[in-house]
């Protein structure tokens, strides 16, 4: 089957409001998009709820997909989703520091990672920035260009080439330890 | 899960680095790559995607709801200002059979040019008369002062009127807001 037709046929489904079409949608991309959100939170629950979000928030915002790239679309709604909760996280994480008293319960709640179940990568990627980790997880996981990629982040193809590159670099590096 | 990206890596390095940089650098994205396929990530379990549909199917039904209920209140909006219209044209149209006001100008100058009035030289008797004549020129104030509250009246029916239009498209338009 031609993957691109068959796509823009359940595209065009969820634009009619057919329940399948978005079925089919979620049995596309639900993997690559679980695998996105877990490499940058390894959080299981919280992977569950931001894809959850993601796949609502697509019911509404199916009509604004004018064309072009539906990967470079439907992760740059990612990319938001996962920035959107990151400030949400930073604005919890003031308000606590902001009191006198923390509370020991709180702190745990605010940590990211299932810590039992991390695999090696998840603890390595871990220890790289936020920017440089979302992009590289979300190269290898939308599958976008660089072009694309630089465009969803508003830089330069140059600037994103650069921070993957030295990104991976350090990632190799630790990997190797 | 292998996911093809759409570059050609090694043309795009060389147009950022020297060649043996560029090299090396394509060498890093496929041991990055490698990597990634090494260590899978987890992956959404079945239930959780039969949660993501049932939302999604949810959600569906949620929007063809307010679209019906969106359509009805704004079939009842436009039935509710088209019958205030009827009503206001119907009215004003049964105000246009009273006669003109000019015609009830005319009986009031008429019913006083009847009154005769300072025709005597008796001062007990020009008393009475100049009290009556007092009395008739109240009288024709009053009813001037009638017709033309009655006039002034159907202008503010006409502001009110608009006034009601407004506000039946303000509170049309705040609904859709929401």
């Amino acid at each position: 089957m031609n993957r691109p037709d068959e796509l823009l046929g359940i595209i065009k489904g969820c634009k009619n409001g057919d329940n399948d079409s978005f079925s089919r949608l979620v049995d596309l991309y639900s993997k690559r998009l679980y695998g996105y959100f877990y490499r940058l939170s390894g959080n299981r629950t919280l992977s569950d709820d931001l894809l959850s979000e993601l796949f609502v928030k697509l019911v509404k915002k199916i009509g604004s997909y004018k064309g072009g790239s539906f990967d470079g679309w439907i992760f740059r709604i990612a990319s938001n989703i996962f920035t959107d909760h990151l400030r949400a996280k930073q604005k919890q994480k003031k308000l606590i520091e902001n009191k006198v008293l923390i509370l020991e319960s709180a702190s745990v709640g605010l940590k990211y990672s299932d810590k039992h179940s991390l695999d090696k990568l998840q603890s390595q990627l871990d220890k790289l920035d936020e920017k440089t980790k979302e992009l590289i997880v979300l190269r290898f996981y939308s599958g976008l260009s660089f072009k694309e990629i630089a465009q969803i982040k508003k830089e330069p193809i140059g600037t994103t080439l650069s921070k993957v590159h030295r990104g991976i670099a350090k990632l190799r590096e630790l990997m190797v330890e | 899960m292998s996911i093809k990206n759409q570059d050609n890596l090694n043309k795009l390095l060389s147009t950022f680095m020297d060649s043996d940089s560029a090299d090396k650098a394509a060498e890093d994205f496929r041991q990055a790559d490698l990597i990634f396929e090494k260590h899978k990530s987890a992956e959404p379990d079945s239930k959780l995607l039969a949660n993501i549909k049932a939302d999604i199917n949810r959600e569906l039904n949620h929007s063809k709801t307010s679209i019906i209920k969106t359509a009805t209140l704004r079939f009842a909006a436009a039935a509710a200002v088209f019958l205030i219209a009827a009503s206001v044209f119907f009215m004003m149209n049964q105000n246009d059979t009273q006669p003109p006001k000019n015609q009830a100008v005319a009986q009031i100058t008429d019913s006083a040019s009847t009154v005769s009035i300072w025709d005597s030289e008796d001062v007990t008797a020009n008393d009475a008369q100049y009290e009556t004549f007092e009395r008739e020129i109240e009288q024709i104030e009053s009813e001037i002062v009638a017709i033309k509250y009655e006039t002034d009246s159907t202008i503010n029916g006409e502001s009110e009127l608009t006034e009601i239009e407004s506000e039946l498209i303000e509170i049309q338009s705040d609904f859709w807001k929401g």
